[in-house]
């Protein structure tokens, strides 16, 4: 078991020599976007589970009481606790506020999605760079030997070919968890604004 | 007032860890990933090698001192007896000559200078009968490096006329073509100074015969013809 972890770890080195300089900012991208990937499913499945129906909703609203945060841990609550700190009394003007507070929770959702679907399609991009890199190089040894030396010719196309299928390898991936969590996140604007326009009806 | 404030922090320590969780998790799936991607390719593990190869040189590197020293060895010898022989017999052969008075000697005062061929063959040279080659004679066919089509001549082009030439030229020792001349022409008066002028532009690998490079003449048949 420890061996063979250990020759994968090799392979990994090896692999990732071949690749060159570009894979470098290839694997600090996918890093990155990994932890915001990350970050965010704990985030979203924080706000989706224990959630708080419209009903309690306003019952917690009539009687000015804060959600309990054993009880409740979801996004509506978190609407009413934030509404219930902001709220002014007068009835007007709380349905500014309500509508204000749900602007303000909805933009949080969308935090960091467009830059985990930048970083995704960087991926690709950085391959690319190291494709013509590769290329580069290639020719570079070509001008040098000639066609003769296939040995030193293939370092710069294993290059090349490596960069491009790390590129995809991180890119594929990184594009699903985008739109899995652009749905998650339209998922949780959809229960706000719907708990919200029930609240400003009932105000 | 302090409810509120509850609320918040109780919910702010729950999400504390977050960020860590999160760089935790991201490195072992990134570590996981990347780990999988060189099994993508189907390159046997380099790893292995090295390890059985690297004793073996170290076996190979505690040899090559000893063999070195045991040729050392003999070799001083050899020289030794090498060195001594041919000394005397040179002198023997020396000393010998004078002591052997042949009968025969005084019948064969030219001998040498017959035998000797090199100055024949020189002499056949100069004449130049030897100058130039056929293709034939030749180490290796005869390559061309630029083979120009010639221009169909328009006149010809236009009335439909289709024929062939038959030239005969020189490849000098740079490769280059001279005296080209037109052996057969049909029809005669219309395609010789298209081929005269196409000819003249061929450029050859220089004819070789023994490694040397040649003069050579070479005969060619050009068509013309309409598709």
């Amino acid at each position: 078991m420890l061996q063979l972890l250990e020759q994968t770890w090799f392979r990994l080195e090896a692999y990732l020599q071949d690749g060159g300089v570009v894979m470098l900012p290839l694997v600090l991208v996918s890093l990155l976007m990994w932890v915001l990937i990350m970050d965010r499913i704990f985030f979203f499945r924080r706000l989706y589970r224990k959630t708080m129906s419209a009903r309690s909703a306003w019952e917690h609203i009539q009687q000015q009481r804060m959600p309990d945060p054993g009880e409740y841990r979801g996004i509506v609550s978190l609407l009413v606790a934030d509404f219930l700190e902001n709220r002014s009394g007068d009835r007007m003007l709380d349905r500014f506020i309500l509508d204000e507070r749900v602007q303000h929770i909805n933009r949080r959702m969308k935090d960091y999605l467009a830059l985990i679907g930048v970083l995704a399609a960087i991926a690709p991009l950085l391959g690319l760079l190291g494709t013509v890199t590769g290329m580069i190089a290639t020719f570079d040894v070509l001008s040098v030997f000639g066609t003769g030396n296939a040995k030193a010719m293939a370092g710069g196309i294993s290059e090349a070919l490596i960069t491009t299928q790390t590129g995809l390898l991180v890119a594929i991936p990184g594009l699903y968890m985008k739109g899995f969590l652009d749905r998650r996140a339209d998922n949780l604007i959809q229960r706000v604004k719907t708990v919200g326009y029930y609240l400003r009806r009932h105000l | 007032m302090s409810r509120p404030n509850d609320y918040r922090q109780i919910l702010r320590q729950r999400n504390r860890g977050a960020w860590t969780w999160a760089l935790l998790s991201a490195m072992g799936l990134n570590l996981a990933l990347f780990m999988l991607m060189p099994h993508l390719l189907h390159s046997a593990p380099a790893k292995p090698t090295f390890d059985t190869l690297l004793p073996q040189i170290q076996v190979v590197r505690l040899k090559r001192p000893e063999s070195p020293i045991s040729r050392d060895a003999p070799r001083p010898p050899e020289v030794k007896r090498q060195q001594p022989a041919p000394q005397p017999d040179l002198n023997s052969a020396a000393l010998q000559r004078p002591v052997w008075p042949f009968e025969i000697n005084a019948r064969l005062p030219g001998g040498p200078d017959t035998i000797a061929l090199p100055p024949l063959e020189t002499n056949l040279k100069a004449l130049g009968i030897g100058d130039l080659f056929g293709v034939g004679d030749l180490d290796q066919p005869l390559i061309t490096l630029t083979r120009m089509p010639p221009i169909y001549p328009l006149g010809a082009k236009r009335r439909g006329i289709e024929g062939s030439v038959t030239v005969r030229f020189i490849v000098n020792e740079h490769g280059s073509v001279e005296k080209t001349t037109i052996i057969h022409a049909q029809p005669p008066d219309t395609f010789e100074e298209a081929v005269l002028r196409c000819v003249s532009g061929w450029r050859f690998q220089p004819g070789t015969v023994d490694g040397q490079p040649v003069r050579v003449w070479a005969e060619t048949t050009i068509h013309f013809t309409l598709d």
